[in-house]
Order: structure tokens, then C-alpha cells, then sequence
């Protein structure tokens, strides 16, 4: 499969946010986007999953699915946003409204089994019946992610699904959306802030600076400069034995030096 | 069946023996009004559950919305401008219940058209609600000063919420629009479990969240409107019933709204059967018995959400 963003733009409150993005990506890979904040990195995902207004032509193979209705959008694209809310409600019932765009109010067989081979492939099975707002961070993401897995989509975009997570869950959550987007040949789109994290999962990556699309680009064609230009810092990548090693130096202004970072 | 009048449970064989005047009091007055205080109560705890679902604020009530003050308007509008009282060509009571639903209405449909203009963000339907509910607070007042003593008493006696006040056909009409909104609300329980995550996964779930914003609030408004134009201000009973029942078995809608109903409509014939005995043989409009206790516990619950 392949999906081909052409002419995306996107205007919220007479600000343009995202202007004139063009791309296509393969399913099977793991497309990474990364950028400074307010680059427009959101919204490009959520004006993907139309939950957010745009223009644009979205080509999944040869079908655009700019013309779907919402409820077509919702067994095709999954959506797993940047915020979730804390909420009181169980992992179980969390999961079953993966498949109620499916089924409704009644959720039948298949819909059960697909949630019990989520379930069974993200480890759930012990936290079905506890409250999301008892869970650690870590295992909530999971729920989420697992939530956007059982509605069974083609498209899987997540929006920093790592954020606030130490480094033993973010390369858990990675590994399982890497994985699973093989598996199940998804389209992946995540957003990332984490360069090492994006270099080392990710298979391309989408640059996008002020609303526009800098850069697309396998990782291993990536370079220092690239960064550079993406954040405007100094910054350095290093490669040995296939592992990238980013290093962020000190930022320069016209003014001097006003601060550096890691 | 308990009352202040005559009847208690050690009457209850007479009940089985058909005695003819403790029938009378069965059939015309305790029935009908148990029968007032469950649908009153359902209703009200329908249109809070449904109300707060969709607003995602847990404040969120018939009452907190204005929808009973704009009644209490068009009740009084009714009274002191049309003097429905004196009119010798329309029944009484038919043109203030009118009056105090179209009012009702008219507020929803400010609060709804306001929602327009701010994408029908949760928060600013709230604070519409309190504003609108405070300008029909002030118009009912400034009808009120110009009113005589006659019609002022008569206004202030109407917002007093009694379930004797309405009859068998107000109840009656109230279970016509109350059972199948409950069915159809509960039906759609998990879009209101889907709104707790967030619009966006809302939306991403296939839900047009604006177009189920605007049909739950017309449709819990239309309850409270109904119930505030049979019978007055009963408040905090929308309020107050989802809370218990999430106390009680958790937040899934599946459970909250039928649950709502039913802890609606127990706590209202409760509060009936207190307010009737409590100032034996004097009878305390209900309404009054439950702000009473809801607004200690509407404090209890700020206080709370304030930690």
C-alpha cells in the first residue's frame, strides 16, 4: 500500500498552520515527523484523521479518503493524540471502543476476538479490569495504543506516544509499533521529539519546519546539516556499528550565545 | 404510599379489603403523586447525566444551565402580563406551563445558538448557561416589582416545586418523552464514554460530536423543560443523581445513565415522602426540601473537584 498526501493545507482561525505538504509514503515503514513546537507536526495528523479541517488530497493507494465519511475515516485511520485525558474508566471498557465504530452499541464475536489478539500481543491481560487512572504512564500509553491497534486501521498515526515516559517504556511502545506496523503492514506516522529515538526506529523521516515539509528522507541518508537546519542549532550525528548518536551543541543567535542543550 | 393524611403502613390491609376511602387517597392523591415524584425524578436525573456527559463538566444540570430560571420566567410572564389567572378564555395552568416551556426552550436555543459562535466548546456553554439563567432570574424580578400582591404570590407560589401541582396527563407526558429518550441515550451510552477521552478521539471513534452535543441538549432540555412547566423548580436532583450512582458503580455511561434515571427518581420520592411528613400535616413543597439538601451537597461536590 501507499499513501500519498498532495496539496495538504491547513488554517486554523485565519493562521496558516500547514501550507502545501506533499508526500508518499509506503505501509510496512516507520515514518517519523519530527520538528521544532508549532511546527505543525499535529496538526498534520490530525488533519490526516480529520478530526481537524483541511485541504488537501489523501491517496490511499488510489482512493482518496478525503471523501470518506466520518465513520468510514474511523475503520481506516486511528488517531492516538498527543493529550489523552485521565479518565475512570477501565482498560476493558477503553479497548471495547476501539470496535465500536464497528459494531455499535453490541459488540459482537470478531470484534472480541480482535480485541483479545491486541490484548494478548500488547501483554494487557492483567490490567483488563483496573481503572486507566490507576495505571503508570507507561501502561496507559499502552492502552491507548492498543485502543487505536483494535480499530483495526490502515493508518496509525500517533502523536508523541513516548512523551513523559523513562527510556525502559519508550523503547517498549517503539518496539511494539515498529513490530506491528511490519506486521500488520500499516501505514505508520509518529511524532517525535526524541532524535535518537527517531533515528534509531524510525525508517524515514518527515522534517517540518513552520507548516512546511523541509525534508523527506530515509534515515541513513540523514546529516548533521539537516538537523541543523531543522532546529537551527548546532547539532552532530554520529554512526557506529548501524546506531546513530545525535549531539545537540550550543545555540547562536546574532546576539551570542543564549543557552545550550544535550 | 406514605403520607401526612391518614394512611400509614399499618393501613395496609385495608388496602387489601378495598376500604373505599383509603382507596380514594391511594388512587387519586399517593399513587399519582409517587407516580409525579418517579418521572419527575428520572427525568431530571436523565437530563443532568446526559447534560454533564456532553458538556464534560460535572456541573453541569437543568438547574446550573438556567433551564429552570427561564421556566420560572415564562410562569411569571404568564401570571403578572397575560394575568392567566383572570383570564375567563384559556385554562390557568395550561397557559403558565406553556408559557414557562417555550421560556425553557428559548433558553436552550441561546445557550445552543451561543454554542455556534464558540464551536460549542464545553466551558462557554456553562458559563452562557449561568448568564442566561441570571438574566431570566432578573427579568422574573423586574416582572415581579411592577406585579401586584395577588400575582406576585401567585409567582412565587408557582416556582415552588410541587408535585401536586401537575395532574395523571402531565405525568403521562412526561413518560411519553422520558422512557424512549432513555432507551435511545443508553443505546448510544459509549459515544459519552468516547467524549471523556477528548473530542479528538471522539471524532476519530466516528462521532460528529457537535451534532450529538446539539441532540443530547435539546433532548435533556425538553425533559427539564417539561418537568419544570408541570411542576416548578425542583433543583439539584439533575445535579446530584449521576454523582451518586458514579460513587457507586464507576464512570461507563452504560451504567451512569439508566442508573441516573432510577437514583433520579428514588431520591425525588424520597425527598416526597420526607417533605410531606416531616411538617405533619403540613406539606412542604419539595422543591424547596431538595435544595435543601442539594446545595450542601452541590458545596460538597465543588470542594471536592477543587483538590
Amino acid at each position: 500500500m501507499t499513501f500519498e498526501v498532495k496539496n495538504l493545507s491547513c488554517t486554523i482561525e485565519n493562521k496558516t498552520i500547514i501550507e502545501d505538504i506533499n508526500f508518499t509514503i509506503r505501509s510496512g515503514e516507520l515514518n517519523i515527523v519530527i520538528g521544532a513546537n508549532g511546527a505543525g507536526k499535529s496538526t498534520l495528523l490530525k488533519a490526516i484523521a480529520r478530526v481537524q479541517e483541511s485541504k488537501g488530497i489523501f491517496l490511499l493507494d488510489d482512493d482518496n479518503i478525503a471523501s470518506y465519511g466520518i465513520s468510514k475515516i474511523a475503520k481506516t485511520v486511528s488517531l492516538m493524540p498527543q493529550f489523552n485525558n485521565n479518565v475512570h474508566l477501565s482498560v476493558k471498557e477503553i479497548l471495547e471502543l476501539g470496535r465500536r465504530p464497528y459494531s455499535g452499541f453490541t459488540l459482537l464475536k470478531e470484534d472480541y476476538e480482535m480485541i483479545n489478539l491486541i490484548v494478548e500481543e500488547l501483554e494487557l491481560d492483567r490490567f483488563l479490569d483496573r481503572s486507566m487512572n490507576t495505571l503508570s504512564g507507561g501502561e496507559r500509553q499502552k492502552v491507548y495504543l492498543a485502543k487505536s491497534l483494535i480499530q483495526n486501521p490502515k493508518i496509525l498515526l500517533l502523536d508523541e506516544p513516548i512523551a513523559h515516559l523513562d527510556p525502559k517504556n519508550q523503547q517498549e511502545i517503539l518496539e511494539i509499533v515498529k513490530n506491528i506496523t511490519i506486521k500488520k503492514n500499516l501505514i505508520t506516522i509518529v511524532v517525535l521529539h526524541d532524535l535518537q529515538s527517531a533515528l534509531h526506529y524510525g525508517d524515514n523521516l518527515l522534517f517540518l519546519k513552520n507548516g512546511k515539509l523541509l525534508k523527506h528522507s530515509v534515515v541513513k541518508d540523514i546529516k548533521s546539516e539537516d538537523l541543523e537546519e531543522l532546529y537551527d542549532i548546532k547539532c552532530k550525528i554520529f554512526k557506529n556499528e548501524g546506531h546513530h548518536f545525535v549531539l545537540m551543541g550550543h545555540r547562536h543567535t546574532n546576539d551570542g550565545e543564549v543557552g545550550h542543550n544535550h | 404510599m406514605i403520607g401526612s393524611n391518614g394512611i400509614d403502613f399499618n393501613d395496609i390491609s385495608k388496602l387489601v379489603s378495598f376500604d373505599e376511602r383509603f382507596m380514594i387517597i391511594l388512587e387519586e392523591i399517593r399513587l399519582p403523586r409517587s407516580l409525579a415524584a418517579c418521572l419527575v425524578g428520572g427525568a431530571l436525573g436523565l437530563s443532568g447525566v446526559i447534560m454533564q456527559g456532553v458538556l464534560k463538566n460535572p456541573l453541569a444540570s437543568p438547574f446550573t444551565l438556567g433551564v429552570s430560571q427561564a421556566g420560572a420566567f415564562g410562569a411569571s410572564f404568564a401570571i403578572i402580563v397575560l394575568q392567566s389567572y383572570n383570564s375567563a378564555f384559556i385554562n390557568s395552568t395550561f397557559l403558565t406551563t406553556i408559557c414557562a416551556f417555550v421560556a425553557s426552550l428559548i433558553c436552550v436555543g441561546i445557550i445552543l445558538y451561543f454554542g455556534k459562535f464558540t464551536a460549542m466548546r464545553a466551558e462557554s456553554l456553562i458559563l452562557a448557561g449561568v448568564a442566561i439563567g441570571a438574566t431570566f432570574g432578573a427579568g422574573t424580578m423586574f416582572l415581579q416589582y411592577f406585579a401586584d400582591e395577588v400575582d406576585v404570590s401567585a409567582t412565587i407560589f408557582w416556582t415552588f416545586g410541587d408535585l401536586a401541582k401537575g395532574d395523571i396527563s402531565h405525568s403521562l407526558i412526561l413518560a411519553v418523552v422520558l422512557f424512549p429518550s432513555v432507551w435511545f441515550f443508553y443505546r448510544i451510552f459509549w459515544k459519552f464514554d468516547a467524549l471523556m477521552l477528548g473530542n479528538e478521539s471522539a471524532v476519530n471513534l466516528g462521532i460528529s460530536v457537535v451534532r450529538l452535543r446539539i441532540v443530547a441538549m435539546v433532548v435533556s432540555s425538553l425533559l427539564s423543560a417539561l418537568a419544570v412547566a408541570f411542576f416548578g423548580i425542583i433543583g439539584f436532583i439533575g445535579l446530584i443523581a449521576p454523582h451518586i450512582v458514579r460513587l457507586l458503580v464507576g464512570h461507563s455511561h452504560k451504567y451512569v445513565i439508566p442508573l441516573s434515571v432510577i437514583s433520579g427518581a428514588i431520591l425525588l420520592l424520597g425527598a416526597d415522602i420526607v417533605a410531606r411528613t416531616i411538617l405533619s400535616p403540613l406539606v412542604v413543597p419539595v422543591g424547596i426540601f431538595t435544595s435543601f439538601i442539594g446545595a450542601p451537597l452541590f458545596l460538597y461536590l465543588l470542594s471536592r473537584r477543587a483538590k
